[in-house]
C-alpha cells in the first residue's frame, strides 16, 4: 500500500466521502425506506478501509489487530455486504411475481455463503463463496434492469437513488468478479505487475462503485418526481 | 509501484477508461430505453383513456336515445291510450243526462289522474335525478317497487356488504344495465319471480339479477342482440364483466361485477 499512490488517495477519499454522505442523510427523513440500514455498507467499507490503512501505516499488522482477525471481520462483513446490496437490489425489483421467488433464492443464498464462509477457513479468502455472491449480486442487478421495463415506468430514472446504486452494485460487481472468484491464488501466483493492475483495478471498480452510492444519495435532495 | 511512464500504468488507464466508458454508455442506453418505453407507455395510456372516455360517451348516447324510445313508448301506449279515452269520455258527454254525463266526467278524471300519475314514474324512472339525489339502491327499490305494482312479479332485493356510494355516472350505469334487463324479463322471460343480489365486496360491486322464466339456450340468443350487447357495453364502459347464463325451463341469470376503480 503506497500512500501517495493516486489511486490509493482516490479510493480512500471517496470511501471517506461516502460514508460521510450516508451518516448525514441518516435523520434525512423523506429518504426511500430502503436506504434506511444503507449507512452500514458504506460505514463498514470505511472503517475496514481505516483499520488497513492504519495498520500498513505503523507497519505493524499484528500490533493492532493481526492479520488472521483482519480476514475474518473481511469474510463477516462480506456477509453484510450481501445482505445489503441484496436487500436494496430486491426491495427494488418490482416484479411482484417473482419477489417472493427472489427473496427465498436470497434467503437460500445468504445461509449458504454464510455457512460456506464459516464452516470453512474463515481466516481465509474464499474465492467460491465472493464469486457465487458476485455472480448472483449481477443476476439480480440485472433482473432490476429488465423490471424497470416490464413495470409501469413512474419514475424519472435519473433521479431515482436505486437506479444509481444498483448502477454502482452492478458495475462493482461485475468488474471485480475475476478477481473475487479466483480469491488470493491469483495474487499468489500471478506476476507482480499484474497483480499491481489488478489490485488497481479492483479498486477503481470500488471508487466507481462509492461514486454511484453518492450520486445515489445526492437524488434524495432533489424530490423524486413521480409521473 | 508503477510511474506514470510505465506501460502498466498505461494498462491501467486504457482498461480503467474502457470499462468506465462501458458502464456510462450502458448507463445511457437504460435511459434512453427507459425514457421511450416512458413515453410509449404514457402514449397508451392517454389512448386508452380517451378511448375510455369515447365509450363512456357513446354509452351516455346509447342511454339516452333509449330513454327517450322508453318515452315515447310509454307515452303512446299508455298514457296516449289513457288521454284518448279521457278525451272520448268528455267528448260524448251529454248534458242533458245528468247521471251518465257525471259518471263520464268521473271516468275523465279518473283517467287524467293515471295519466298523470304515470308521468311522474316515468319521468322519475328515466330520469338520473333519482340517482344522483338518493343513490343507486333507492333508485333499485323504486324500480323494483313499480314491478310489483304492477302485481304480476313476485320480486326480491337483497343488498349485503358494506354499501358504498358509486361515481354517479357508474351508478347511472349500473342502473341502465338493471333496467334492461328487467325490460328483458318482461317481455321475454314470462317470468314471475324476480331476484336482485347485490354484493358490495371489498374491491368490486357484483350484481346478480335472475328470473324463473322460460330461460334461452345460449347460443339462440346471441350477445351481439342490441339489448344484451347494450349491457355488454355498458359493463365495459364500468371496465366490469357481464355473464349471462340460461338453461331452457331454468330462468336466466345476470352476473355484474363492476370494479370500484
Amino acid at each position: 500500500m503506497d500512500f501517495k499512490d493516486p489511486i490509493f488517495i482516490a479510493y480512500f477519499i471517496t470511501i471517506f466521502s461516502s460514508f460521510i454522505i450516508s451518516i448525514l442523510f441518516i435523520n434525512i427523513k423523506n429518504k426511500p425506506a430502503y436506504l434506511n440500514y444503507f449507512f452500514i455498507y458504506p460505514s463498514l467499507a470505511f472503517i475496514l478501509l481505516l483499520n488497513k490503512t492504519l495498520a500498513h501505516a505503523i507497519k505493524q499488522y499484528s500490533a493492532i489487530m493481526p492479520l488472521d482477525t483482519i480476514q475474518i471481520i473481511s469474510n463477516l462483513s462480506f456477509i453484510i455486504h450481501f445482505l445489503l446490496l441484496g436487500t436494496i437490489l430486491i426491495k427494488n425489483i418490482e416484479l411482484n411475481s417473482s419477489k417472493r421467488l427472489l427473496y427465498n433464492i436470497f434467503i437460500a443464498l445468504l445461509l449458504s455463503i454464510s455457512l460456506i464462509l464459516i464452516t470453512k477457513d474463515l481466516k481465509q479468502k474464499n474465492g467460491l463463496a465472493y464469486g457465487i455472491t458476485n455472480t448472483f449480486l449481477i443476476a439480480f442487478c440485472l433482473t432490476y434492469y429488465y423490471s424497470l421495463f416490464k413495470t409501469p415506468p413512474n419514475s424519472v430514472l435519473i433521479h431515482n437513488p436505486a437506479f444509481w446504486i444498483i448502477n454502482g452494485v452492478f458495475f462493482g460487481m461485475i468488474t471485480t468478479i475475476p478477481i473475487n472468484f479466483s480469491g488470493d491464488l491469483f495474487f499468489k501466483v500471478g506476476n507482480v505487475e499484474n497483480v499491481q493492475l489488478f489490485k488497481k483495478l479492483g479498486s477503481l471498480s470500488y471508487i466507481t462503485m462509492h461514486l454511484f452510492f453518492i450520486k445515489g444519495y445526492l437524488c434524495i435532495i432533489r424530490p423524486h418526481k413521480v409521473f | 509501484m508503477y510511474n506514470s511512464t510505465s506501460q502498466g500504468f498505461l494498462v491501467f488507464i486504457a482498461i480503467a477508461f474502457m470499462l468506465i466508458l462501458s458502464m456510462a454508455v450502458f448507463i445511457s442506453f437504460i435511459i434512453y430505453r427507459y425514457q421511450k418505453y416512458q413515453n410509449k407507455y404514457y402514449a397508451e395510456l392517454n389512448d386508452l383513456k380517451s378511448i375510455h372516455k369515447n365509450e363512456i360517451l357513446q354509452t351516455q348516447i346509447e342511454i339516452q336515445e333509449q330513454t327517450f324510445q322508453n318515452i315515447s313508448r310509454e307515452i303512446h301506449d299508455n298514457i296516449g291510450q289513457k288521454l284518448t279515452l279521457a278525451k272520448l269520455h268528455l267528448n260524448t258527454t251529454n248534458l242533458h243526462e245528468t247521471e251518465l254525463t257525471r259518471q263520464k266526467l268521473d271516468d275523465a278524471v279518473t283517467l287524467i289522474g293515471e295519466a298523470i300519475t304515470d308521468l311522474s314514474d316515468i319521468s322519475r324512472s328515466m330520469g338520473s335525478e333519482l340517482i344522483l339525489s338518493n343513490g343507486l339502491i333507492k333508485a333499485l327499490e323504486f324500480e323494483t317497487e313499480q314491478l310489483k305494482k304492477s302485481g304480476l312479479y313476485k320480486i326480491e332485493l337483497w343488498v349485503t356488504g358494506d354499501c358504498i356510494f358509486l361515481d354517479a355516472q357508474k351508478e347511472l350505469i349500473i342502473f341502465r344495465i338493471v333496467q334492461e334487463a328487467l325490460t328483458n324479463i318482461i317481455k321475454h322471460a314470462n317470468a314471475n319471480f324476480i331476484s336482485i343480489n347485490m354484493h358490495f365486496s371489498e374491491t368490486e360491486l357484483s350484481m346478480e339479477i335472475s328470473d324463473n322464466g322460460t330461460g334461452f339456450l345460449m347460443p339462440e340468443i346471441p350477445l351481439t342482440g342490441n339489448g344484451l350487447n347494450n349491457m355488454r357495453k355498458r359493463a365495459l364502459a364500468l371496465h366490469g364483466l357481464l355473464q349471462i347464463m340460461s338453461q331452457p325451463g331454468q330462468g336466466t341469470t345476470i352476473l355484474l361485477k363492476a370494479p370500484y376503480v
